[in-house]
């Protein structure tokens, strides 16, 4: 009863200010880091070289924020099938627009639908037979990537010009991609902030068993962010196609390491429980600049994978060693 | 004690179903191509299965302590990789770096268990770095398998071709180490109760990295065949090999919980899905089925045990 009104607001202030509370801050400061890095090895302070990696880093942050939608409902769930997914949807919509305009709306349309169907069959072999989410993901990876060589014969496929004008406008490098992404980031951030989705979410992954005793509709939350999952899958592998001006077999094959580095690197715990889009998204430029500093620095690809592996290893045990202390 | 009996039960038809499904495909597979039977058409079809049957193990391992591990696939490609140049050039250097790899894995069952971190995402970080050393050494696929190992892999056994042998070494040496060995049911019960073996004061983290270590040996296997099948190095052709390991396991009878393990099970499995490749190569289906098969069987797998389960207890409940 002798707390004063100031100490009490002073306390509720408190974790606003303490920077491990504010997970965007590592990634966010990371991304200065290797901007400045990469300047340097380059010779100059540049702009477009930052706002380029922006441009590919919100590809990554749209399937980054649908893999940590389903990491959140915890039970060691992950969507797998995220590159596989991009390139079904990026192959559905440059099948049903055949390089015609005229068909673009009906095309990216299908190549929604595709990114559904593939969420739905995560969500019915995960909830209904009970496969590990990463099994049922690999598998509909699987079945979707054949689906994608019997579309296109093992080659590309040409998009619709309209698409790749509007995709590759820019300035300064930044795209189109980016200004559309942060329209979904805020709306998935205002769901998951402001609706009852948000507290089952992270209720169901703190724990199942009490979150399904609170009437938690666990099945179909499970299935819903498969279908989130697969949907911003869709968006980013349209979107893709566009920007790369075609839609390939293995043109998503680097977005699985770098939607769950995304996420490791946020400092968003992998266990479940808890989501951090900002933080999210700042991990993702962060794995696409230190890409680019390792282009520019000449390493291959082999090279590149082994840093991308590493980084993934040495940051989980970081963050989770910080939130065992907790 | 009613519970227990259930569930061995379950286990052993798990088994059979494994048994049951290689049978069906190699009778189809002789029928389709009578020559298979022949001892030479034997041996060209169950060579291609020793990679499959030894990974699948690798992954029954790592499975029967709770956990997953996505980066098998990559890990078999990496040694291939490493037994067709380092191992054919300079045999010490080559057995060095694949002793390193069996350390490697050892180092993944520390982290997982030391910093309690998730083993997919510790296994999905690894497959990233074995593909890069892979593309390192290798960066197209090339190299030439060592002289001795052909010699060692074709060598002719009497009555039965050598693979058949080694196929059976490595059910029942499994079979041993999860039901036989003294301390296989330390590792059932790491994946089974995790809680339980600590408070009856058994090391989890030795548990863990035997387990580990044994599937590092099974990776280090499985590669040397895939160089001895391929005859040179591609990191990229062992990359479907994890799916392929998880349908195996759920066919051969497992769990994916932890804990309950079929090993002669998961290498009939692995024998039946490698067969059933080939069969649909004799039956002219186009090669891009060929990654679906693996998601198809699997799901058709799941779907079937679990429609039956539903049936046995509605059945049951009446």
């Amino acid at each position: 009863m002798t707390v004063s009104a100031t100490e009490l607001l002073s306390r509720a202030k408190r974790p606003q200010v303490d920077l491990s509370r504010a997970r965007w801050a590592f990634p966010l400061g990371a991304t200065v880091l290797l901007w400045f890095v990469a300047s340097g090895i380059s010779g100059h302070l540049s702009l477009d070289l930052l706002l380029d990696n922006v441009t590919l880093a919100s590809f990554v942050g749209l399937v980054a924020v649908g893999q940590m939608v389903v990491v959140a409902t915890g039970d060691g769930a992950f969507d797998l099938s995220i590159p596989y997914v991009m390139t079904l949807a990026a192959f559905v919509s440059a099948a049903v627009c055949n390089g015609q305009d005229g068909n673009l709306p009906f095309a990216i349309l299908a190549g929604l639908a595709a990114g559904l169907g593939a969420g739905l069959l995560n969500g019915a072999l995960v909830t209904g037979p009970g496969l590990p989410p990463i099994v049922a993901t690999l598998a509909t990876g699987y079945i979707a990537y054949t689906a994608i060589l019997l579309m296109g014969g093992g080659a590309q496929l040409a998009v619709a010009p309209a698409l790749t004008n509007f995709a590759q406008q820019s300035w300064h490098g930044l795209t189109l991609a980016v200004p559309a992404a942060v329209v979904i980031w805020v709306l998935i951030a205002v769901v998951r902030g402001e609706t009852r989705y948000g507290v089952y979410l992270h209720a169901m992954g703190q724990n199942r068993t009490a979150a399904a005793l609170a009437a938690v509709p666990v099945k179909a939350m499970v299935v819903s962010t498969f279908l989130l999952s697969g949907l911003l899958a869709a968006i980013a592998g349209v979107f893709l196609s566009g920007y790369v001006g075609g839609a390939f077999p293995d043109m998503a094959d680097p977005y699985l390491i770098a939607s769950v580095a995304a996420i490791v690197v946020g400092g968003t715990s992998v266990r479940g429980g808890e989501s951090a889009i900002a933080a999210t998204l700042f991990g993702a430029t962060t794995m696409e600049l230190l890409t680019a500093v390792l282009e520019l620095s000449g390493a291959g690809a082999g090279v590149q994978d082994i840093a991308e592996g590493t980084v993934i290893i040495v940051v989980v045990i970081a963050v989770t060693g910080r939130s065992g202390a907790r | 004690m009613l519970r227990q009996g259930k569930r061995s039960g379950a286990r052993s038809s798990g088994a059979w179903t494994a048994a049951l499904l290689l049978v069906a495909i190699a009778a189809t597979t002789v029928i389709l191509q009578p020559n298979s039977a022949s001892s030479n058409g034997a041996e060209l079809l169950l060579g291609p299965a020793l990679p499959l049957v030894f990974a699948s193990l690798a992954q029954m391992l790592i499975i029967l302590v709770g956990d997953f591990d996505l980066s098998v696939g990559y890990a078999v490609g990496l040694v291939n990789v490493i037994s067709a140049t380092l191992l054919a050039t300079d045999v010490w250097l080559g057995v060095l770096v694949l002793c390193a790899m069996v350390l490697a894995y050892v180092g993944m069952g520390a982290i997982v268990e030391i910093f309690r971190v998730p083993a997919i995402v510790v296994t999905l970080g690894a497959s990233f770095i074995w593909l890069g050393i892979g593309l390192t050494v290798q960066p197209v696929p090339g190299g030439t398998a060592p002289n001795w190992l052909l010699q060692v892999t074709s060598a002719s056994w009497p009555v039965l071709p050598e693979t058949f042998y080694i196929v059976v070494a490595g059910a029942f040496f499994s079979w041993w180490l999860v039901k036989r060995w003294r301390y296989g049911i330390v590792l059932r019960g790491l994946g089974n109760n995790r809680s339980a073996l600590v408070s009856s004061g058994w090391s989890v983290l030795r548990a863990r990295l035997y387990a580990y270590a044994l599937a590092g040996a099974m990776v280090v296997i499985a590669g040397m065949f895939t160089t001895s099948v391929t005859t040179s190095a591609d990191i990229n052709a062992s990359a479907t090999l994890t799916l392929t390991t998880f349908a195996v396991v759920v066919i051969g009878g497992c769990r994916f919980q932890g804990g309950l393990v079929e090993p002669p099970g998961v290498v009939a499995a692995a024998v039946a899905i490698s067969l059933l490749a080939s069969t649909l190569t004799f039956l002219n289906v186009a090669p891009a089925w060929d990654t679906a098969v693996e998601g198809l069987v699997l799901v058709a797998a799941v779907s079937t045990k679990w429609v039956a389960e539903q049936v046995r207890a509605r059945v049951g409940s009446r």
